[in-house]
């Protein structure tokens, strides 16, 4: 009785004790919050109050640059390219590397990351010319670093590459996707981008036999690897230009059967990774934008884009 | 119950044995070379150059990252600590985000990471961060290597005396996917599995408080830590109390020295803010993990409850793991030469596949239950009967079997366009191991009793 007595009042300090402590510090920085809160509208759809939320972030008006400041300008300026407002994202890049500055100091790796981000930024304004110069410099930097020359160099190659295909350039898009594609034990999906870049490239300089093992490897070969499902027509296509009729259908039939698996895959993996862990925010957003985000999930539009084609070439 | 055999058919059980062990290596001789060989073409060629560490998914630099890249990041963080910024929070997800992005730069990471572990993590990954990416690497490739043949030599170091021809499973434990896994990708199972290995050796030569002692730095990860808590606490009782009480204030201090006494509880606070509310993407998805929870998690229908049902079997395997070391362990004993062995075996089964969170690497923690089990089915025949001699001749080919019922490529399921099949195969693979580590302790209370005592 005693003991008990004892215990009861030993488990109720240490209750108290544990819940003060979390109490203390279980109040998540406003920084924090913001960052997620962004994160989730922006998952919603809906941009406009997630850059009213990513501006109001407190830390960004101080004058003393920091470590959280810093990160708070990169997760706007990725949030300005995601939705393709491009100026903005320059500006806030042009803020973050004299942040990088003096947080990290001048020769910092991260800087490589806010200058591509910046790059890529130009990019989509179609200032190809300071875009270029950008990717070149860091393709320089690539180079000198004593380690992994090759990856850090495999990002600016395929970007450049690009600058080179929307400018009708393909001998030279050709040339750099190529050199990109040499790289020692490529990434799969990199691998398969590739490939599709080195394929339409091909079409584009009239090689359509040479472009058909290039569209064979750009495949996803089982329902995780994402899409989209054109990659199979386009294939066929340049199977039955060269006459191979056989080999098309089995491509078409191979495509039915993706898409299929790709599908039933999605439905379950939407339900079970997209929305209970994306939706932290459920409060704040109603039945309706929590179903809609259900729906495009199961749709794949948000899985099968990462082919990013630089522009469409017409296979026929 | 039948009598015990007679030697002609003791002998026939030795052959069959010998004639299993030999086309097992046979078997596994393949998975060994292309171990070693791919460890030269792939694993050291991507690690030099650094895609083993940073997976570009996109072209715009979206990445992936593997666990060691955050471990390494977490010990740059804790430098930039201790150089500059004296009040940064080491447990910080938004910095530790940004500080594997300057790690691997050009590409950004996709998803926000957070550090789960205690602040003694940082002791093991601050010094590392003097290296660059890919030695630090290697040293933790090496230093998990060591721990993972400790965990072995501990497990069966009383049998090796008598079998050397042991140490060749050595060579199968490394093949088999949960270890290199756990190798490739760097993460920490390694070093618990040591832990937990010598912990259970000091347990069974009754170095109480030593166990103790060891048994406290398991909580270094929490969710398997009970594997050696529970034989610890049920057998070493005071004696390993004080020692894992030791250990504990000898962490705090250590925690405290490495990331200051603020970011001490700033794990407390990452941890319920990333555990409890969910706070980041990706963070502890159940469906990559493979586990009772994950199964449950992968079946169509609703899944609503799925954590929950799994918490409440996760607490009937812990209160069922005490019942066997507090009840059955000591009648166990007075039959048996290797009650310790066999509780342990069950318990470790259970606890690694319905723990709450358990990763493919965490399977590598079975070596306990399959290297005793298999100890245990291959020694001294004349104890049992015919037909516990086959149950035990099952239990050895299931050991070696073991692997390939749970932890291959192979895709039983192909036609799977879900996790389901995958899921699956653990679930099953597990159940009928656990069954047959129990069909172990029936035949240890049936087997002839007066032969056993002579045994013992």
């Amino acid at each position: 009785m005693l003991f008990s007595k004892h215990f009861s009042i030993q488990s109720k300090i240490l209750l108290t004790a544990i819940i003060a402590m979390q109490g203390c510090t279980v109040s998540e920085d406003s920084t924090h919050t913001l960052l997620r809160e962004a994160r989730d509208l922006e998952s919603l759809g809906n941009f406009k109050q997630a850059e009213e939320t990513l501006k109001n972030i407190p830390i960004l008006d101080d004058k003393e640059s920091s470590p959280l400041q810093l990160a708070a300008l990169m997760n706007m300026g990725t949030f300005y390219l995601r939705i393709r407002d491009y100026s903005k994202a320059i500006i806030i890049c042009d803020k973050a590397l004299r942040a990088c500055d003096e947080v990290y100091g001048p020769n910092d790796e991260l800087k490589i990351s806010i200058l591509f981000m910046q790059a890529s930024a130009y990019e989509g304004l179609k200032d190809y010319d300071k875009a270029k110069s950008i990717y070149n410099s860091l393709l320089l930097l690539a180079q000198q670093h004593p380690q992994a020359k090759e990856i850090r160099s495999l990002l600016p190659l395929v970007r450049l590459g690009d600058i080179e295909f929307r400018k009708n350039n393909y001998q030279q898009a050709l040339k750099l996707y190529y050199k990109a594609s040499m790289i020692t034990l490529l990434p799969y999906p990199l691998y398969r981008i590739l490939n599709y870049r080195l394929a339409v490239c091909s079409v584009a300089l009239g090689r359509t036999s040479g472009s058909e093992s290039y569209f064979k490897n750009s495949l996803p070969l089982e329902h995780r690897a994402a899409g989209p499902a054109e990659l199979f027509d386009q294939y066929a296509q340049i199977l039955k230009k060269n006459y191979k009729y056989g080999s098309a259908v089995r491509v078409l039939n191979q495509k039915a059967d993706w898409e299929y698996r790709r599908q039933k895959y999605l439905g379950w993996l939407s339900t079970r990774v997209a929305a209970p862990l994306r939706f932290n925010l459920l409060d704040k957003c109603t039945e309706k934008d929590f179903l809609d985000y259900m729906e495009n999930a199961k749709k794949s539009q948000e899985f099968d884009k990462i082919m990013q084609i630089p522009s469409k070439v017409d296979i026929n | 119950m039948g009598t015990t055999m007679n030697l002609d058919r003791v002998r026939l059980f030795n052959y069959l044995r010998l004639i299993l062990f030999a086309s097992v290596l046979i078997y596994y001789f393949r998975p060994i070379a292309d171990l070693f060989h791919n460890f030269d073409k792939a694993v050291i060629p991507l690690a030099k150059n650094h895609f083993h560490f940073v997976r570009p998914v996109g072209v715009l630099g979206e990445s992936d990252v593997c666990d060691f890249t955050t471990f390494y990041a977490s010990g740059l963080l804790n430098r930039e600590r201790l150089t500059k910024y004296h009040d940064i929070d080491v447990y910080d997800a938004i910095l530790l985000t940004q500080t594997v992005d300057r790690i691997i730069a050009p590409m950004r990471t996709i998803e926000v990471y957070s550090i789960q572990y205690p602040p003694m993590l940082f002791a093991l990954t601050t010094p590392l961060s003097y290296f660059d990416l890919y030695t630090a690497w290697r040293i933790w490739f090496f230093a998990s290597a060591i721990c993972l043949a400790i965990a072995f030599l501990c497990i069966a170091s009383s049998t090796l005396q008598t079998r050397p021809l042991l140490l060749s499973g050595l060579f199968i434990y490394f093949a088999n996917v949960a270890v290199s896994q756990d190798l490739i990708v760097g993460q920490t199972t390694a070093f618990e599995a040591a832990i937990i290995a010598i912990s259970l050796r000091l347990l069974i030569n009754r170095n109480y408080f030593l166990a103790g002692l060891l048994a406290g730095t398991s909580f270094f990860k929490l969710q398997q830590a009970l594997i050696i808590l529970i034989p610890g606490f049920c057998l070493g009782r005071s004696r390993f109390f004080y020692g894992c009480f030791l250990s504990v204030i000898f962490e705090g201090l250590l925690s405290t020295y490495v990331v200051g006494c603020n970011n001490v509880l700033n794990f407390i606070e990452t941890n319920y803010l990333s555990e409890i509310t969910h706070s980041y993407v990706g963070l502890n998805e159940i469906c990559s993990m493979a586990n009772f929870r994950a199964m449950l998690h992968s079946l169509p229908g609703d899944i609503s409850h799925a954590s929950t049902l799994s918490a409440l079997v996760y607490i009937l395997c812990c209160i069922a793991s005490v019942w066997l070391w507090v009840k059955l362990y000591p009648a166990l004993q007075k039959v048996s030469g290797q009650a310790f062995e066999l509780i342990a075996s069950v318990s470790t089964i259970a606890l690694v596949y319905f723990s709450m969170h358990g990763y493919l690497y965490d399977y590598l923690l079975m070596i306990v239950p399959t290297l005793w089990l298999y100890i245990w089915s291959t020694t001294d025949d004349n104890r049992y009967t015919t037909w516990q001699s086959i149950i035990r001749l099952l239990i050895a080919l299931l050991t070696f079997a073991l692997p390939f019922l749970i932890l291959t490529n192979v895709d039983l399921m192909h036609a799977e366009s879900t996790d389901v099949g995958y899921e699956l195969r653990f679930f099953f693979g597990t159940i009928i191991f656990l069954f047959f580590a129990i069909a172990a302790i029936f035949i240890e209370f049936k087997q002839d009793k007066r032969k056993a005592l002579v045994s013992k």
